[in-house]
């Protein structure tokens, strides 16, 4: 948690010569997953600016400074797996709802599941702050269509 | 169990018949009196009771307007009904009705009624038993299909993570395979997903609610369609669809049961055959859609085609990669919607399924 904290606050000073490319964060309890789609962003030169989470309370220690200084949060794509133990992909855009309306929107939310599970899919594609929904294994090009349609 | 003592209850208006069973029985059962219906309900509420027995003349409440009241929130105690010669058509009414177990003359003869009393223990114990039991069953039943899904959800993970890796090994180059081994292990990987994916679609089938909605055959087609294509793309479809009227059904199970017959269709062809054909016809109308599924593709052997739609069975002449598991679904489906299915197949010239779909325009 410590290390991902230390690693997000470089953000603001790169984010100042790249504004208009967004932040990355990966939140998935799979490790493996968590490497592979940071990865792909890389090798696919979507984004630099990455930070993977193993869990959902580590992002939200990570946005809880930008409730005091929402002026600081650049624009955000949240990768968001749905099920992971605690507090799961929903549970997690329960807690993002109260963060200002400076962050929210600025921020992209994609939830990223294996899940064939009809209710999980339909109360993602329901739910407001998510913009889509992208299957496992991610796929390259899914994502930059998903991120050029919402795009601003 | 086989210790307790039964607890009967005996509602009369006449105290000295209460006295008499007390007397006789008291030491074979533990008896409760209750001279008037108000002290009976009083017993009910604080004794768990195994049998009520209840005279049928008393005043303000006849014996089986009392057990008519009773039965909604006490249905356990088997119930007795005490009665001279005269009541017969009340009782008569009441045993049709189901409201009394079984009654005795008065005055009764006490080897008969000791007799009456073990014969309504007896079924008061099945009854409990029966409940018991469709409690166990119950429990497993959801336990099991709880179990298939997440045992699905919990396998198919890790399979993607196989998959996303292998994608990026690909993408950096970072593993010199002449051998094409990794391409093996995707093909198995992709193999036991497929498998998974099977099991899953066969725990909604079980587990989600029969939901009749408007039905556009043309839209459903179109999307089984498009999930074939992913299999093989040259495959040349040919669709007719005539829906006369507005169609009710059950568009999970419906998509289910297209999706695997269309898939199947576009597997099961010769890979060398250059005209790769899937007809489609749907014929609807406000009684019933009779769909046609015909491919011209490797066809199944005629001594298979009884076994095709059991559980995991798979045609030994074909080296093709199924599970033996989707015309099983397939057929499942169709039971829970009251469809219908026939096959006819003709070895290496193709295959016709016919499926048969009951509209729900009443069930609404």
């Amino acid at each position: 948690m410590k290390k991902e904290l230390l690693l997000s606050s470089q953000y603001p000073t790169n984010m100042q010569k790249d504004k208009q490319r967004p932040i990355f964060l990966l939140v998935d309890d799979n490790d493996i997953d968590l490497f592979f789609h940071e990865k792909l962003l890389r090798i696919k030169k979507i984004s630099d600016h990455i930070t993977p989470f193993l869990n959902a309370s580590d992002v939200l220690d990570y946005l809880e400074q930008f409730q005091e200084h929402p002026e600081a949060y650049t624009e955000t794509v949240i990768l968001l797996d749905i099920q992971m133990p605690q507090i799961d992909g929903f549970g997690f855009l329960d807690h993002f709802e109260r963060m200002p309306e400076e962050v929210i929107s600025r921020t992209r939310i994609f939830l990223v599941s294996s899940s064939l599970d009809h209710g999980d899919l339909s109360r993602g594609y329901a739910h407001h702050l998510v913009d889509g929904i992208l299957k496992k294994p991610l796929n390259a090009d899914d994502l930059i269509k998903a991120l050029q349609e919402t795009g601003a | 169990m086989g210790q307790e003592k039964i607890r009967i209850l005996y509602i009369d208006d006449e105290i000295n018949n209460l006295h008499a069973f007390k007397a006789n029985f008291r030491r074979k059962y533990e008896i409760y009196t209750a001279s008037n219906t108000l002290e009976a309900r009083k017993t009910l509420q604080s004794i768990p009771l195994h049998i009520i027995i209840a005279d049928q003349r008393m005043p303000g409440a006849t014996g089986v307007e009392f057990f008519n009241s009773i039965k909604e929130n006490y249905p356990d105690p088997v119930r007795i009904l005490l009665t001279g010669y005269t009541d017969i058509e009340a009782l008569v009414d009441a045993i049709n009705k189901g409201q009394i177990y079984r009654f005795i003359r008065k005055p009764w003869d006490d080897f008969e009624l000791q007799n009456t009393i073990s014969n309504a223990y007896e079924i008061f114990n099945t009854r409990k038993e029966l409940e018991r039991k469709m409690e166990e069953l119950e429990k497993a039943n959801d336990e099991l299909s709880r179990f298939i899904y997440s045992a699905s959800h919990d396998l198919r993970s890790p399979l993607m993570s196989v998959l996303g890796i292998i994608n990026l090994s690909k993408l950096d180059h970072s593993i010199t395979d002449p051998n094409g081994y990794v391409a093996m292990i995707e093909a198995s990987v992709l193999k036991l997903d497929r498998f998974v994916q099977k099991i899953i679609e066969y725990y909604k089938n079980n587990r989600i609610q029969v939901e009749y909605e408007p039905i556009d055959f043309n839209v459903l087609i179109r999307e089984s369609i498009a999930f074939a294509r992913h299999q093989n793309d040259t495959i040349h479809f040919e669709v007719e669809v005539e829906q006369r009227a507005d169609f009710y059904g059950d568009a999970f199970r419906i998509s289910l049961i297209l999706n695997n017959l269309i898939s199947n269709a576009v597997k099961y062809q010769k890979p060398e055959n250059e005209h790769q054909i899937v007809r489609l016809k749907v014929n609807a109308n406000s009684h019933k859609a009779v769909i046609h599924i015909e491919d011209n593709g490797i066809g199944i052997l005629s001594e298979h085609l009884n076994n095709i739609f059991k559980m995991f069975f798979r045609s030994r002449t074909n080296n093709m990669p199924g599970t033996g598991i989707g015309l099983y679904i397939v057929k499942e489906a169709l039971d829970r919607i009251g469809g219908d299915i026939t096959v006819s197949s003709v070895y290496e010239k193709g295959t016709t399924f016919i499926i048969t779909i009951p509209d729900q325009h009443a069930e609404r």
